[in-house]
């Protein structure tokens, strides 16, 4: 069929007059940057879910891929040595707006690796294992090939190389341990490791303040992350566990050891919670996201407009973040706390 | 006269089925059926549905294995001359061929080539000889970039037979293959067929047309062979009547000396117990 | 009433309008290939230059020539490895794959007799599927197993799954497809299984990322190893060519011409299957490759598979590089799965093709 081959023939040439002008066009410069030579106190190497982890310099061209993880180096007041970030599911924390305002994000979800090479990271943190391997970013190895030393919050990895048991569910509770460890390593890994220590006493401090005097262990919990339909809520041992364990409180999910399974309204109501703490949400990506949202929905649908915490409107708003191991979850504590106290629930 | 041969036969036997015998869910398809068209003739394929004539050309060409008896072509097996020696000697055009790849009724001819191909050669120059003869005899060398599904029934038909041709086969088997052609084209397609310098097995329904251009005519009814030998012996009133279950009226010496069969309306003939026969009209 | 004479056997001369002689056909055949090859390599060389850092075209080609021996490169390492370790394989893999899922994609439509079938229709996919999420979600394996082995195990048990089926079944064609459809429905409910019960919401968008067919992240092992299996693939296929020709009027006529209807068929669907699983375990399950381009081919060189197989293959991997170029630009800074950008290509691509071909019933 001569005319077939005739357009094959013409195509390529169009392509190859393509690739000329990209190639007279010129790009940017593709220059990167010479490296610092050991400072003192480096390098720095630690363990870090079951790897190990060597900075030969402070870092100054970070890129941090999760909140909770740009939440930990902003408040270590390392801004300026962040190059990018990734994946904002909720509105920056209180007292970082400014903060953050000076650190380019590069995408409000995840980015594609090679958006976040572009940037020439010397350093790449991540809080979710899932961040950093297929259908994430880019694997650990793949940025180790490149000489890019990553990180990840341990308390997504503490099931897998301790317990062997890796089912998405934890045999032991959550405790704000392995967040206070993150921000001692990442203190660490950036050369500023008093900052570490006072963050982590001043986290601790806002915790003693909280839960002062609480005496909840009959009060009953319920977390309640998204969707209606089929909610997802907090297991026994996930950082909704934090806040339980440090109010001495109990989730009446304390049986289950999926960190969010999707429960049915009928078994919440049997279990009929004290207090409901609710997820406020910005993103859109799954019904009921909002507080407000979530609040309608209890009062109107059957299955739960006649729940104790409903009708007395016992309700406790907590961000995203907090109901995530990161240091907000210390803001769950607090309002938790606060919540228990004006119900009456605080002994 | 059936027909029925012992023994596999010599070199030069052509095509012969022996005493082959099939089953299928539980039903008899074919009964110890034997089959030897002499080399060169045309032979007619009777007998009503389910009489097992397509079971039959099946078996012969060895795309249906017996469960009893032997095919053999020149003294061998089927399975000693191995699929392609088969397919080089053996062609067969089914009733109804459907495709749904576009092909051009070149490609399909082509088709007929591959047993003589070897997996990585090229075609050569005489493959496109056996095309080009093939599409000339059929009537069909215009035609050759049509494509097959601009094609009538008709010629479809004629398509096959090329196809059949370009293999250069000495035996052609052939399954009622004027089912949906028109009268012309009908005799078009049997004046062909009998002309060929092949030994060709033809199933038809038709009689007259059977009487017309078969040289041997075997009759089937239920799986067995009834009857076999020239068309004036075999095509009777009484065979109609006991095979068919209707009434006819058969002049023996018709147009060319072959028999013709008119049909009479009516009721149908029930079938008699072979302890009756010999009670005429 | 027309007379019974006999059909004239005039050979007549005049010449059939696509008959060539035996040199000008290869000729041509020729010119097609290097045409095919030549656009295929350019199509890599551009999307090379294609990505949402900003390198500058020189600047790629020697970072390229560099690891190949030829000179030195001038760019600092990470963007090299942009370019070597994350451009590179990716585009390379992205041809691997077009060209691997179209012809298997030609095989099945040929062997099954079905011009909907493709490369996914024996369960493969699925059974990869449930082989990853095995994996990432349960940990079976123990962190010892990375996700493309879980795939590939999972893909080849619900291959065998299928055949065991379609075996006791009598193992005729319509029943392996639909061995084939009760196995894709058992695998895909296992893996919905699985997620929903076991996978927290991270997880459950890392693997439906990998689902949805992704090249993001694949490096030069997988490469290397969907290359070989592919070569061989394509030997087979080849070899079986006029084999597949004759499949056209169905498995009996087939037989008729001398195939080995049994054999045949084990053979083409074990090394398809083989290399669907290779290509589904390292970049997840791609659709519509494997269902359109073999359609498009057939329109270009007609159905003869000598010549389709190939066509098909460059057609493939020309196609899949620019739809993976597409699916890593076109949302930046977020990357697309470019299964979903071959779908959502897919369908306005296949109806086109169906218009063009529209004059066939």
């Amino acid at each position: 069929m001569p005319p077939i081959a005739s357009t094959v023939r013409r195509t390529a040439l169009l392509l190859a007059g393509l690739v000329l002008l990209t190639a007279c066009g010129g790009g940017s410069d593709s220059d990167g940057e010479a490296r610092e030579g050991a400072a003192p106190g480096f390098p720095v190497t630690l363990k870090n879910c079951g790897r190990t982890v060597t900075v030969d310099a402070a870092p100054r061209q970070a890129v941090s891929l999760n909140q909770g993880s740009t939440e930990i180096l902003l408040s270590l007041g390392l801004a300026d040595r962040l190059a990018g970030t990734a994946t904002w599911t909720d509105p920056v924390m209180k007292g970082l707006e400014k903060e953050e305002a000076s650190v380019p994000r590069l995408a409000e979800s995840l980015p594609s690796s090679e958006k976040v090479l572009a940037e020439e990271p010397d350093f790449v943190s991540a809080s979710f294992e899932s961040t950093l391997g297929k259908g994430g970013v880019a694997s650990r190895d793949q940025f180790e090939e490149l000489g890019v030393p990553t990180y990840l919050a341990p308390s997504d990895c503490m099931g897998k190389d301790n317990t062997g048991s890796s089912d998405g569910s934890r045999t032991e509770p959550l405790t704000m341990d392995p967040v206070y460890d993150e921000v001692r390593d990442l203190a660490a890994l950036f050369g500023v490791p008093e900052r570490g220590e006072k963050l982590v006493s001043s986290l601790q401090g806002r915790i003693d303040k909280a839960t002062e005097g609480i005496e909840a262990s009959d009060a009953t919990l319920l977390y309640w992350f998204a969707n209606a339909e089929a909610p997802y809520l907090a297991g026994c041992c996930g950082a909704p566990g934090i806040i339980t364990g440090e109010l001495g409180a109990k989730n009446v999910f304390d049986d289950t050891h999926e960190e969010w399974p999707q429960i049915n309204w009928e078994t919440v109501a049997d279990r009929n919670p004290d207090v409901l703490v609710i997820g406020d949400l910005t993103r859109k990506s799954q019904t009921a996201e909002s507080a407000a949202k979530k609040i309608e929905f209890l009062e109107s649908n059957p299955a739960t407009k006649n729940l104790d915490a409903v009708r007395n409107k016992r309700y406790v708003l907590l961000s995203g973040q907090a109901m995530n191991p990161t240091i907000r979850t210390v803001e769950g504590v607090e309002r938790v706390a606060a919540g228990l106290r004006s119900f009456g629930l605080a002994g | 006269m059936n027909g029925e041969e012992h023994g596999r036969g010599t070199p030069g036997d052509g095509l012969r089925a022996t005493r082959i015998s099939r089953e299928a869910g539980g039903r008899i398809v074919l009964d110890g059926v034997s089959i030897a068209p002499p080399p060169g003739t045309t032979v007619g394929l009777l007998g009503p549905n389910g009489s097992g004539k397509t079971t039959l050309l099946r078996v012969m060409a060895g795309v249906l294995a017996p469960g009893a008896g032997v095919v053999t072509l020149d003294g061998r097996t089927l399975a000693e001359t191995g699929r392609r020696g088969v397919a080089r000697r053996v062609a067969v055009v089914d009733q109804h061929a459907v495709t749904q790849v576009d092909l051009s009724v070149l490609d399909v001819v082509r088709l007929g080539r591959i047993p003589h191909r070897r997996a990585w050669s090229a075609s050569g120059p005489d493959d496109e000889d056996a095309v080009r003869e093939a599409l000339a005899r059929t009537g069909l060398a215009d035609r050759a970039a049509q494509s097959w599904h601009t094609l009538s029934g008709g010629e479809r038909q004629r398509v096959q037979i090329a196809r059949a041709l370009a293999q250069q086969p000495r035996e052609l088997l052939l399954d009622e293959p004027t089912n949906h052609l028109d009268i012309q084209h009908q005799l078009e397609l049997l004046s062909l067929v009998a002309a060929l310098p092949v030994t060709a097995v033809v199933a038809l329904h038709d009689l007259n047309l059977a009487a017309m251009f078969c040289d041997r005519v075997t009759v089937m009814k239920e799986g067995r062979v009834v009857a076999g030998g020239t068309p004036s012996e075999v095509i009777t009133e009484e065979l109609i009547a006991d095979v068919y279950r209707v009434r006819a009226v058969v002049t023996p010496e018709g147009p060319e000396g072959r028999p013709s069969v008119r049909y009479l309306p009516g009721a149908a003939v029930r079938g008699r117990p072979k302890c009756d026969e010999g009670a005429g009209p | 009433m027309t007379s019974t004479e006999h059909a004239p056997v005039v050979r007549t001369e005049k010449p059939y309008a696509v008959r060539r002689s035996g040199g000008a056909r290869i000729l041509r055949d020729g010119l097609l290939w290097s045409a095919g090859a030549v656009l295929l390599l350019l199509s890599v060389a551009v999307a090379v230059t294609i990505g949402p850092a900003r390198i500058s075209v020189p600047d790629v080609w020697s970072a390229v020539g560099s690891h190949m021996g030829l000179g030195e490169g001038r760019l600092s390492p990470i963007r090299d490895g942009i370019i070597w370790n994350l451009r590179m394989p990716r585009t390379l893999l992205a041809a691997v794959c077009g060209a691997g899922l179209a012809v298997c994609g030609t095989v099945m439509q040929s062997l099954l007799r079905n011009p909907l079938a493709d490369p996914f229709v024996l369960g493969v996919s699925s059974g990869a599927s449930t082989g990853a999420v095995v994996v990432v979600v349960l940990g079976v394996g123990g962190g010892a197993v990375s996700i493309s082995g879980g795939a590939f195990v999972g893909a080849l048990c619900s291959f065998a799954l299928v055949l065991l089926l379609s075996h006791t079944l009598g193992g005729s064609t319509d029943r392996v497809v639909l061995s084939g459809v009760a196995a894709m429905q058992l695998f895909s409910a296992l893996t919905s299984f699985v997620v929903m019960t076991a996978a927290d919401a991270e997880q459950t968008r890392g693997v439906l990322f990998w689902l949805l067919g992704s090249l993001s992240g694949v490096g030069w092992s997988d490469v290397w190893m969907c290359s070989a299996v592919l070569a061989v693939t394509l030997l087979v296929c080849l070899g079986h060519a006029r084999t597949l020709d004759a499949f056209a009027f169905g498995q009996d006529a087939a037989a008729a011409l001398g195939v080995h209807v049994a054999r045949t068929r084990i053979v083409l669907l074990c090394t398809t299957a083989l290399l669907t699983a290779a290509l589904v375990s390292s970049a997840g399950a791609i659709g519509f490759v494997g269902l359109v381009l073999p359609h498009a081919a057939r329109a270009l060189t007609g159905a003869g598979h000598r010549r389709l197989l190939p066509v098909t293959a460059l057609a493939g991997a020309v196609f899949l590089v620019w739809v993976d170029t597409l699916a890593r630009t076109v949302l930046d800074p977020q990357e697309v799965p470019v299964g979903v950008v071959t779908s959502l290509i897919g369908v306005p691509a296949f109806v086109l093709v169906l218009y063009r071909t529209r004059r066939s019933a």
